[in-house]
């Protein structure tokens, strides 16, 4: 027989160790960020955070990764297209698959051509989301074509400078560039560099 | 008793657990962390909630049946019931969106897609089709479709093609780039699906190094044939101005052109499979929660 004077859930409710029954309702609440993080689901409890505590935020790990992605498009370039570090390079594979194109392609009539950051101003850092950011940052670079083989100047060192506009995902926890596309100030154009 | 304390303790962990779920679910779509719907059981840590609440829903069934709850047991029948259609519909629904110019057809193909949303055991949309016209004879927000011989005509409400259900999203022009060089011949000849009614457009292609720019060209008024085109390559710009259809534009050592436009359109798939039955199953378990309530109140 089925007994129907047991009521659900206000006779465990209200009887019994009532402190026990109140850490066993409220338990699963704490336990789900502590989940999150050991399931690779950090990212979201971080994005919480950081909208709860600005101070907590990424941004400071979004202009590093970029930053950093910069100093290494630097490095393939200065040193004539070497791509033994283009592993290390904080850049989704598909960006990575593109500056390899890129860097193989930098030979122009016997000449190559050498890139040197002379500043980079951020101009926004948004975080689109727990796992996507959208940079916008204000280069300024030197460049300069050398011989292929003598590796000797050939003519001036010019100045290019331009709007980017960098889109970071974020995996194992690491922040990387998948796309990088130059924007136009509006007014001014994007500034012809060659 | 602690067998007596244990067989409390199931349901209310059940039901802590229900309501955790619940409430972060809340906190991460009202802090725009995930968006509504299935992307939420995306998360490792949701399916895995998941999992333990249908544990905790079997393991407190035993306890009802044990004590002879027949509320509680209806509870958590209509609550395992909301979970398994759940995660039937989640496994087998299919959203995507896809472009098509005139006279291209559709295959079922992963790279047809542009961007989407499949479950883990749903097939792509399986029924083949070729578009043959887009907003034909000027009827904006509609296409055509043939099908096995047989035409039908699509607008922005949801139609059953197959298992499935399609509808058009818009339409744009598609321009024509062509890249060459003097030593290689052709380099590139793509159709470009980008939208230029949106602003300008960045693309480029796996096979150069390049960057294009593009939009419309307004300076000199509303001439579709006129564009605004900047070719960058890495960090340099390489060329920035405007460019005529069919003019040849010389950057670098190769020469770019925009020869031709081409009408497409944007279309949206869905597969909707057991949403019914989860619909039926959330009301089931409202009408045992209110009558739950009712009958509490009653005594």
């Amino acid at each position: 027989m089925i007994r129907p004077e047991f009521n659900f859930p206000e006779d465990i409710l209200f009887k019994g160790s009532d402190k026990t029954y109140l850490l066993a309702l409220l338990l699963p609440l704490a336990l789900l960020p502590l989940v999150a993080f050991a399931s690779g689901d950090g990212a979201y409890i971080r994005y919480l955070l950081g909208k709860a505590v600005p101070a907590l935020d990424e941004s400071e790990r979004i202009k590093a990764a970029v930053t950093e992605f910069n100093n290494r498009f630097m490095d393939i370039y200065a040193s004539q297209g070497d791509k033994r570090g283009i592993g290390a390079v904080p850049a989704t594979v598909g960006m990575r698959h593109s500056l390899v194109t890129d860097s193989g392609s930098l030979w122009v009539g016997g000449q190559v051509l050498v890139y040197d950051i002379a500043s980079l101003d951020f101009r926004s850092v948004q975080q689109d989301g727990p796992l996507s950011a959208t940079v916008l940052v204000k280069e300024e670079w030197n460049y300069q074509y050398k011989d292929g083989k003598t590796y000797k100047d050939v003519g001036q060192v010019h100045g290019t400078e331009s709007l980017m506009r960098y889109r970071l995902l974020q995996q194992g926890g690491r922040w990387l560039v998948q796309k990088s596309e130059p924007v136009r100030e509006s007014g001014k154009g994007v500034k012809t560099g060659a | 008793m602690p067998s007596v304390q244990i067989k409390k303790i199931i349901p209310l962990f059940t039901l802590g657990l229900a309501l955790s779920l619940l409430l972060w679910s809340l906190v991460l779509v009202a802090a725009g962390a995930v968006k509504p719907g299935w992307p939420l059981l995306d998360l490792t840590v949701v399916r895995f909630w998941g999992v333990l609440l249908a544990l905790g829903l079997l393991a407190t069934l035993v306890t009802s049946l044990l004590q002879r709850s027949r509320v509680q047991l209806c509870l958590c029948l209509a609550a395992l019931l909301l979970l398994v259609t759940t995660t039937y519909a989640y496994l087998f629904h299919f959203e995507g969106a896809l472009s098509l110019a005139e006279g291209e057809s559709y295959e079922p193909f992963p790279s047809s897609f542009s961007s989407g949303h499949k479950g883990g055991l749903a097939p792509f949309p399986q029924a083949p089709f070729t578009l043959t016209r887009v907003e034909p004879d000027g009827k904006k927000g509609r296409a055509v479709i043939v099908q096995k011989g047989v035409g039908t005509e699509i607008d922005t409400n949801w139609r059953a093609l197959g298992s499935s259900e399609i509808r058009f999203k818009g339409s744009a022009l598609a321009p024509l780039i062509v890249v060459s060089s003097k030593e290689k011949g052709e380099l590139e000849r793509s159709y470009v699906k980008v939208d230029l009614a949106q602003g300008e457009q960045v693309f480029g292609f796996d096979t150069l190094p390049y960057q294009f720019l593009l939009s419309r060209d307004k300076s000199k008024g509303e001439d579709k044939d006129l564009f605004r085109l900047a070719v960058r390559r890495g960090k340099l710009g390489l060329f920035d101005g405007s460019a005529r259809l069919g003019q040849k534009v010389a950057v670098q050592g190769v020469e770019v052109s925009i020869d031709d436009q081409r009408k497409f359109a944007l279309l949206e798939f869905r597969t909707r499979r057991g949403v019914v039955a989860m619909q039926a199953a959330a009301v089931l378990f409202a009408v045992v929660a209110v009558l739950a309530a009712v009958r509490r109140k009653a005594i």
